[in-house]
């Protein structure tokens, strides 16, 4: 038996005009809220550290980081201090978030 | 994760050129002292459970592996030994598997300390998925 599918009409070029904007729309806004909870769990002594975490875009994405000099020795710890880590549990627990708001992203630009 | 832990410092430690390389010890956390260096510290730094319905599948574990030293070359010769040793190296875990160990990351910074001293801190992050069993 043989038989033949001829395809009228289907989303794939909807789908693949979206799928850019819907990822970059997904992570700005992960970003954005990774970027939050850094502030949130950063050990503050002046609070220099804490004002100095911000997003950025880069190649293809968006970053979080911190610009003030005791970011590092926070995150991985001195010759003194042991580490305090903030960026990396964070960044841990937005990996599943991150693949549902892309989702919700793109169900939500093809029901509109 | 104190049984991950002890296990990567039981790695590191039964590497005989390592030792050689870092007389400061491998410690967890931080270095109790700074007389001798190079040393090696390492610390978890995160950790993700996953679960089944009804039991724990498994844990994905970073953590941070570095060498410490007061020249760039001593650090970094404890970072690629350690490198060697822990990448795609086994574990001998109480209780539970090692799934894999890899390293995804590395860390690289110095600092000034208040007296005027510089450490090197090179090292890098490293992947440890373990499952129950």
């Amino acid at each position: 038996m043989s038989g033949r599918v001829r395809v009228l009409w289907n989303h794939f070029p909807r789908l693949a005009r979206e799928l850019e904007p819907a990822g970059d729309a997904a992570a700005r806004a992960q970003a954005g809220e990774m970027a939050e909870d850094i502030r949130e769990a950063v050990r503050v002594d002046t609070g220099e550290l804490r004002e100095s975490i911000a997003v950025g875009p880069t190649r293809g994405g968006y970053a979080v980081g911190a610009s003030a000099d005791q970011a590092l020795s926070e995150e991985f710890g001195t010759s003194r201090q042991a580490a305090h880590p903030t960026f990396a549990p964070v960044a841990e627990r937005a990996r599943g978030p991150f693949a549902e708001k892309v989702a919700t992203e793109i169900h939500r630009r093809f029901r509109a | 994760m104190r049984v991950v832990s002890n296990a990567i410092k039981a790695k590191l430690e039964a590497d005989a050129p390592l030792v050689a390389g870092a007389p400061g010890g491998i410690h967890i956390r931080r270095v109790p002292q700074l007389d001798r260096l190079p040393a090696v510290v390492l610390a978890k730094q995160s950790g993700r459970q996953s679960y089944t319905l009804s039991a724990r599948a498994y844990r994905e574990l970073v953590y941070l592996v570095k060498g410490i030293a007061e020249t760039r070359e001593g650090a970094e010769a404890a970072d690629e030994r350690a490198d060697a040793v822990l990448t795609d190296g086994t574990l001998t875990l109480q209780g539970q598997t090692l799934m894999r160990m890899r390293r995804t990351g590395d860390v690289e910074y110095s600092e000034t300390a208040k007296e005027g001293r510089v450490y090197w801190h090179i090292g890098g992050l490293y992947a440890v998925g373990v499952t129950p069993g």
